[in-house]
């Protein structure tokens, strides 16, 4: 990651940590009040529906309580929820990265710290719906928390992912927005439930929060099984890697790069998922070639050769009638065609391979050089840049290797 | 409107993710329960489902009747419980609310199955009771879990607008969408498993078909044990991918030389690194430990319960699986008395105990694992949604 990346990182994370020590402290100089607890109470269920978002993000439910909090209890209450939900959910999920939740919990306390603050720079006060001007203090709180979790989840996908952020405003960011803005319109049903039973009846708010998460359940379980599809796609890239000499991360850092150069080459979304997926299995033919040819440190001899260059054509023959990775078998069968034709299966030239293609065999040679081999130890990144640029035009397309010049300082 | 709503929703069936069809009739049976009286109940429900079902299966005078009076008769006993155990939407509480919903879930969970339950053993000529209890269970949680939901409708139908159930009709169409686009990912997972399986297969000598069966057998053992769903499919991936490490070794390696400990356990553990791609905690455990002996003499000298449960049973089918494969075809329908013996003998050794005796259970009550091309519907990954009425 880069340092501006990790930079960010940190200060989300320092803001997350203080965000949670000041609201609590806050909310306990004043008093927990019966309400309190349950609004706090109500968020553990809204934070176990989480749904992760391509190409980087999340959506929970937690912003529900926020909104509800803005609306029925102390602002104190509602920043604390916001601050401590990314961690409840971490630990009520058994996802352990508390790295990455604190810098979450950063994240949300700040866009509801931005609602917060607007609303009382203003002048106005939040207050329960129903009573006077309750209205426009909870638009602007919420629409300042929907604009910075959508501004920071932006910010946070350009430096970790290279996104950009009109792409990423059209995935992503979209979803994120849409879901806060329907979150906040159930939040004022919620608190109109709320109020209308009386403060004493919390009954109606837990039915309500609980029937909401039971409604967004399907696109929890979504969500997870994603998740759950994506990593046994690393899984299969790690076990091809066994079967060759690397260490076990090849697939994956080859599969990183040519994911950075299609972005900075501004591709596609879906163009740039496929070169992800290819990047991965790329060497997946490698499996019904003999260990024995593929691991020989010296030069091939005519028969070994012609098995070995048939792994492109047997990898795109396993992953076509895989649904998932059927419009990324032609990436494969064509990663080792070369610029001027010289390439096998087919030969292609130019503009002919496939332009994932192109991306993959850069990031492939790139990632060998840099990484220790048996007969050959890692060279430094600007070794195998030289080494790349030379053989552009013969082996390599001069665009693809001049876009990884641009993105080098974010490759591993 | 609620017939009109009924029908509607029982003419459009959202699949389950746990297999068969679920629709969302239950949470309106729930709703209608609660305003209105048991007559009216039974004359809506009934009409709305049977008129959902001709509509959308075609009018079949027999089954529509049934189909609308089963439910009808259910939705009206319900609704007599949520009555008799006094329930309100006067002042929405737990006690005066959700606890009678619950129970009257229940009754109305109970008696649909009953019926339906009754109906299919009078056809096929088979007791009943045991169908069922597994009914009752399986459809349970599912059937709670719409309490809550129908408990907000119900109070919102009678304090705001009986337009509100419309409103929450809207969602389902997103919801729906959402599930099936889930048991599309669920079946590629399978898939990209499938070819991993295939390309493990064939760099171990164990041959084609290895990783499949263990991993039926290990499915079927896990539930003969009662374990939960989302254990057994954690058990089923780990099963599959168990020899995922032994994709290094080269084929030259004979298989004497597997034999030597410190190499073989460096495989298990690259094995068990790979299956920790999957970001569940037990797979790649079960991977690892998969080759632990019950006494503790294993590689790693883990005994007893210290061995992930996944783990022991994954254990046992490896060691049964070529046993079977290599049993006596004639042997047909039951397991080889010299397997048996075995297998018997490495109970509180090799195998957990437990674990043995779930396993022989299985294998005499259902004898289709014993053969090499077993029955897929026992993965839970490969499941389709099966129609149900």
């Amino acid at each position: 990651m880069s340092a501006s990346g990790r930079i960010y990182a940190a200060i989300l994370r320092a803001t997350g940590s203080f965000a949670i020590v000041g609201a609590a402290s806050l909310v306990l100089w004043r008093g927990v009040t019966l309400q309190d607890f349950v609004i706090v109470a109500l968020m553990v269920p809204t934070t176990w529906v989480r749904i992760n978002l391509e190409p980087k993000g999340y959506v929970t439910l937690a912003p529900l309580v926020v909104f509800t909090g803005f609306l029925l209890a102390d602002t104190a209450v509602a920043l604390f929820v916001a601050a401590v939900s990314p961690l409840v959910g971490a630990a009520a999920s058994g996802r352990q990265q508390w790295t990455n939740s604190l810098g979450e919990a950063g994240g949300e306390a700040i866009a509801a710290l931005a609602g917060i603050v607007l609303v009382s720079l203003v002048g106005l006060q939040l207050r329960t719906p129903g009573s006077v001007g309750w209205l426009a203090p909870f638009v602007l709180a919420s629409a300042s928390y929907i604009c910075l979790r959508f501004l920071l989840a932006a910010v946070d996908a350009k430096l970790s992912e290279g996104v950009r952020l009109l792409t990423y405003s059209n995935a992503a960011g979209k979803s994120i927005a849409e879901n806060l803005a329907l979150l906040a319109l159930l939040a004022v049903g919620v608190s109109y439930l709320g109020a209308a039973y009386g403060q004493s009846n919390y009954f109606m708010l837990a039915i309500a929060t609980i029937a909401i998460v039971e409604a967004y359940n399907p696109f929890k379980q979504l969500s997870d099984q994603r998740d759950v599809l994506f990593a046994s796609l690393g899984m299969v890239a790690h076990a091809i890697d066994l079967k060759d000499a690397y260490t076990g991360r090849h697939a994956r850092d080859a599969s990183d790069i040519a994911v950075r150069i299609a972005r900075a080459m501004r591709l596609s979304e879906p163009e740039v998922r496929k070169i992800k997926f290819a990047g991965m299995l790329h060497d997946i033919g490698k499996i019904g070639v003999s260990g024995k040819i593929i691991r020989k440190p010296s030069s091939l001899n005519v028969a070994e050769m012609t098995e070995m260059r048939r792994h492109p054509v047997i990898g795109a023959e396993i992953m076509r009638p895989v649904e998932l990775l059927a419009e990324a078998s032609e990436i494969v069968m064509h990663h080792h065609e070369h610029f001027d034709g010289s390439g096998y299966p087919d030969g292609l030239r130019g503009e002919q391979i496939p332009v994932g293609s192109r991306i993959v065999l850069v990031a492939d040679a790139f990632n060998a050089i840099t990484t220790d081999r048996p007969y050959q130890k890692a060279r430094s990144k600007a070794e195998a840049l030289k080494v790349l640029r030379s053989h552009a035009g013969t082996q390599f397309d001069p665009q693809v290797v001049k876009a990884l010049e641009g993105v080098i300082h974010l490759v591993p | 409107m609620f017939t009109v709503l009924i029908t509607l929703a029982s003419m459009f069936p959202v699949p389950n993710p746990r297999g068969g069809v679920i629709t969302i009739t239950a949470t309106l049976f729930y709703v209608l329960l609660c305003v209105h009286n048991p007559a009216t109940v039974l004359l809506v429900s009934g009409a709305g489902f049977g008129l959902g079902q001709a509509i959308s299966r075609g009018w079949v005078p027999w089954r529509t009747i049934f189909a609308g009076a089963q439910l009808g008769l259910s939705a009206a006993l319900a609704s007599s419980a949520f009555r008799l155990l006094g329930g309100s939407l006067e002042n929405p509480g737990v006690l005066s609310l959700l606890l009678p919903l619950t129970l009257a879930s229940l009754v109305h969970q109970a008696s649909n199955n009953l019926f339906i339950s009754w109906y299919f053993g009078w056809l096929r000529r088979m007791p009943f009771l045991r169908s069922w209890i597994d009914e009752f269970k399986d459809y349970l949680w599912d059937n709670l879990l719409t309490v809550p939901t129908a408990a907000l409708l119900a109070v919102l139908y009678i304090t705001v607008s009986p337009l509100t159930l419309l409103l929450y009709l809207v969602s389902l169409p997103a919801q729906r969408w959402a599930i099936e686009l889930y048991l599309q990912h669920r079946r590629l997972f399978g898939q990209a498993i499938g070819s991993l399986v295939l390309a493990v297969d064939a760099s171990f000598p164990q041959g084609k078909g290895h990783s499949r069966r263990v991993a039926d057998i290990a499915v079927s053992t896990a539930r003969e044990l009662g374990l939960t769903d989302s254990v057994v499919d954690g058990i089923e991936i780990a099963a599959l991918v168990h020899d995922v490490g032994m994709i290094g070794l080269d084929e030259t390696v004979e298989s004497n030389e597997i034999g030597d400990s410190s190499k073989f356990l460096e495989h298990v553990r690259v094995g068990a690194e790979v299956a920790r791609e999957i970001p569940r905690r037990d797979v790649g455990d079960i991977v690892l430990y998969h080759h632990e002996r019950f006494d503790g003499t294993g590689y790693l000298g883990l005994k007893g319960s210290q061995i992930p449960l996944g783990a022991r049973i994954v254990a046992l089918a490896e060691a049964v699986e070529p046993l079977i494969r290599s049993s006596p075809p004639s042997s047909g329908d039951s397991l080889d008395e010299s397997v048996i013996r075995k297998i018997r003998d490495g109970a509180g050794t090799l195998f957990d105990p437990r674990v043995v005796d779930a396993f022989l259970t299985v294998a005499k009550d259902d004898p289709s694992l014993l053969h090499s091309g077993s029955d897929p519907s026992a993965s839970m990954l490969v499941a389709q949604p099966e129609t149900r009425s």
